[in-house]
């Protein structure tokens, strides 16, 4: 049997049932994407940490329903993780006492330079979530896939659930409203 | 600024990530665990017809693993209130302790010096570097039906300071939980540079401890002892073997000297 190192993504949620070691190379793989996806959804970095573990359990009890579009399980997993913040509340509740038994980490605490760079990110993503609250929340949602999570449309239009003509659209509809003040990015330009 | 610009996240660190990874497969492996004993217990109850051996067999499996169900190998964060109402408990059966004690119990040590909590349940180290300290355990599995939630020991002794890069045990502590189960308390202490510290027992399982100003604490069900520790410190991680002291019961007359059942 090959390590769990070389094998797909698709295959390790498949083997997840029997395996749950596979579980964990998937989350070794995805989970600081998955991180950041949330923390720039909710704009809290610890809460974001909670809910990552919290897509991943949810992602096994889900593995049957699972569609990959690409080799990548990550648009799924952002699929999963909107779901998961969406109805937040009642996430954190059906996963407390997954959570309460999360380790406290030794070395958790942060140094001062940690600290800093941490406040720092927590003030930027508050204002960048500020800025793209004028737009509509299904503008947001291609804004924070493909601008910021840099999905590529398809792997966007797997995530939300919806045609790629649509993450275009609406793509293009959120950079219209910014026009005056978002140069475009070599990022969009390239999609 | 750009306005769609990404905002920068701060990448979770090695640690976090692989400690989050093992929590979750434990997770993971824990609900297959529960599968499997539903499953077995619904199997039992169709067996009944069959035969009465079986269906006492399934029973008596899960009804001794749930003693001590919820506790993990490793810390976790404790639920709001759970440190403060264990060192309440704790503090004040120090302070009071009953009529009949033994003389020399450590009724002053109540400073708080570190705690570790497993799920539902904590343990409680007072007075760590003074000439008598105290520990108390708190939990579910732990409490009688009578609502007593705390055992407290007097362990006494002064605590070995080991080198850096070392761990020390200084005790190992028998102790039965009120349906009888055993489980065993490791207290001792780390050198300064140790950021984590993970014990390997006599059963080849590994408990993870909790640690603080320079001490640690851990426990675990049964009655196995510690053969190493892997320690990590910032130029890396080691084992160590260890020779682990002699397992002190609840009856030794030497260092402890009386168990208080709180609110029995």
């Amino acid at each position: 049997m090959p390590a769990f190192s070389e094998v797909a993504d698709s295959d390790l949620l498949e083997m997840a049932g029997s395996e749950p070691e596979a579980i964990g190379e998937l989350f070794k793989r995805h989970s600081r994407s998955v991180y950041a996806y949330c923390a720039r959804r909710t704009g809290n970095l610890d809460l974001a940490e909670d809910l990552t573990s919290i897509v991943f359990m949810e992602a096994f009890r889900r593995r049957r329903k699972l569609q990959l579009s690409s080799t990548s399980a990550l648009p799924w997993l952002f699929g999963v993780a909107n779901n998961v913040m969406r109805n937040a509340d009642r996430s954190l509740r059906r996963y407390r006492a997954a959570l309460n038994r999360i380790p406290v980490p030794a070395n958790g605490t942060s140094s001062e330079e940690g600290a800093i760079e941490r406040f720092e990110a927590q003030e930027a993503l508050a204002r960048a979530i500020e800025a793209i609250s004028t737009l509509t929340q299904r503008e947001q949602d291609v804004v924070l896939l493909v601008l910021w999570s840099e999905l590529s449309y398809a792997d966007a239009a797997t995530a939300l659930g919806i045609p790629v003509g649509t993450v275009r659209s609406r793509l293009a509809s959120a950079r219209a409203k910014f026009k005056d003040s978002a140069p475009v990015t070599s990022k969009t330009i390239s999609q | 600024m750009n306005v769609l610009e990404t905002p920068p996240i701060p990448t979770l660190s090695d640690f976090r990530v692989s400690t989050r990874q093992e929590h979750l497969v434990q997770e993971i492996a824990g609900r297959r665990r529960n599968r499997r004993r539903g499953r077995l217990a619904l199997g039992g109850g169709a067996f009944v017809a069959s035969g009465v051996t079986t269906v006492l067999l399934v029973l008596s499996g899960p009804a001794t693993a749930n003693a001590f169900a919820a506790w993990t190998a490793a810390p976790t964060a404790p639920a709001p209130g759970q440190i403060s109402s264990a060192e309440a408990t704790c503090a004040a059966a120090a302070a009071t302790p009953p009529p009949d004690k033994t003389a020399g119990f450590a009724t002053g040590a109540t400073q708080v010096s570190l705690v570790d909590t497993r799920g539902p349940f904590t343990l409680v180290l007072f007075g760590a570097n003074t000439s008598a300290i105290l520990m108390c355990v708190s939990g579910p599995s732990i409490n009688s039906i009578a609502q007593a939630n705390s055992q407290m020991r007097s362990v006494g002794g002064q605590p070995v300071l080991p080198q850096a890069g070392k761990i020390s045990v200084n005790r190992l502590q028998a102790e039965s939980a009120n349906d009888g189960q055993a489980y065993t308390i490791a207290e001792g202490s780390v050198g300064s540079d140790v950021t984590a510290a993970t014990l390997v027992l006599s059963d080849s399982s590994d408990v993870v401890t909790t640690i603080g100003n320079g001490l640690f604490l851990a426990w675990w069900p049964g009655s196995a002892v510690v053969t190493s520790a892997t320690l990590t410190t910032a130029a890396g991680s080691i084992t160590q073997p260890i020779n682990s002291p002699s397992l002190v019961t609840g009856g030794s007359s030497n260092t402890v000297e009386r168990s208080i059942g709180i609110g029995q």
